[in-house]
């Protein structure tokens, strides 16, 4: 098992908000996924940025949109320590 | 897990990948093959260009607008990293062009991989009694007219032998929540019988492998894929695991090899026997 140096929240949000070309802190960990319309190619989008910079393998098909930036960043950090 | 399921002894284990090392003497040597729809590890697409690269193909992909970096990042992960040519199906220009960008790349193509489906979120879900014919007609054109529309653009460059695979979703039944591109998959089962009709006398191929329900990208935008999720989990003869796409993949390549030199217009389903069976 390789553990790598999964993203802080604010580095996650950070990501997320490039990616939908949103404004600094606008994703808070409370906001929904698909209140700020993220779609399939976004998620794809912040999985290849996340695994660029930080080695983390995100599975975009296991991502629901219905689910908190808070869960996603749970979702990063398990992502962290699974992968072989 | 239900009761009425009956476990495979392999269920757990990936898809055996023998077959996919004989390098030299592959399945696909020499073949020339365009392949589209790559977009994440989980398509079968990015399977097939895998597959056919480790059986002796050379490839080139083709991805356009938002996905285009994204199939590029792809691209870089399989064995020869390809070119990615720009290619949306529902533009004029692209299709005009195509043929002489792959001639450039490939000088000709001995099979097509089509990979490609869309429908907008409203036709989709269960609201099919209230879809308008604009987002009908989206889906329509893009995952079914586009087929015609892509072998037409590649014809100049297709001899006789030339194989052309679709990916399908059975279409002989109606799914919960995929209305609209279920009808799309219908129209594309009827728009594979009729090229396999027309270009049989070039002697090239035209099939569709229905797979059975994957994981992937285009699966997750469907609303309620939970339900077809368990459905596929539970129901099929032969255990059936929604994250391998690679049993879909190896059929393609063999449709796209020289071995079924007289299927044409035949839809092989590799979904763990589940059209065939009612459990």
């Amino acid at each position: 098992m390789t553990d790598v140096t999964p993203p802080t929240f604010e580095q996650l949000a950070a990501i997320v908000e490039d990616k939908l070309g949103l404004p600094p802190r606008r994703i808070q960990p409370d906001t929904v996924l698909s209140e700020v319309d993220i779609d399939s190619l976004s998620l794809i989008e912040v999985s290849l940025a996340l695994e660029k910079q930080y080695g983390v393998h995100l599975e975009t098909e296991d991502v629901d949109t219905a689910i908190t930036a808070r869960d996603l960043h749970d979702l990063v950090l398990s992502a962290s320590t699974a992968r072989p | 897990m239900t009761a009425r399921h009956r476990p495979h002894p392999a269920s757990d284990a990936v898809t055996p990948a023998a077959p996919e090392r004989r390098r030299g003497t592959g399945l696909l040597d020499g073949k020339r093959l365009l392949i589209t729809g790559v977009l994440t590890e989980s398509s079968i697409a990015y399977h097939v260009a895998r597959i056919a690269q480790n059986e002796g193909a050379r490839i080139v992909l083709t991805s356009f607008g938002r996905a285009m970096p994204i199939t590029r990042a792809m691209a870089e992960r399989l064995p020869q990293p390809p070119p990615v040519l720009p290619l949306d199906v529902t533009d004029t220009g692209d299709l005009t062009a195509l043929a002489g960008r792959v001639r450039k790349e490939l000088g000709a193509l001995d099979g097509i991989v089509h990979s490609i489906a869309f429908a907008p979120q409203n036709a989709l879900g269960g609201a099919f009694l209230e879809t308008p014919w604009t987002d009908v007609a989206t889906a329509l054109q893009v995952s079914a007219y586009s087929f015609k529309a892509l072998v037409s653009a590649c014809l100049p460059l297709l001899g006789p032998g030339a194989s052309v695979v679709g990916l399908d979703f059975d279409a002989a039944l109606a799914w919960p929540g995929y209305d609209w591109m279920g009808v799309s998959k219908a129209a594309l089962e009827s728009v594979t019988r009729y090229l396999a009709l027309y270009l049989g006398d070039r002697s090239i191929r035209v099939n569709l492998v229905a797979a059975g329900l994957i994981k992937t990208l285009a699966a997750r935008s469907i609303p309620g894929s939970a339900r077809l999720e368990e459905i596929w989990r539970t129901r099929p003869p032969i255990a059936w695991d929604v994250k391998d796409p690679v049993p879909a993949a190896q059929a393609c390549a063999v449709l796209l090899s020289d071995w079924l030199p007289s299927t044409t217009g035949e839809i092989l389903h590799v979904d763990g026997g589940l059209h065939a069976v009612m459990t």
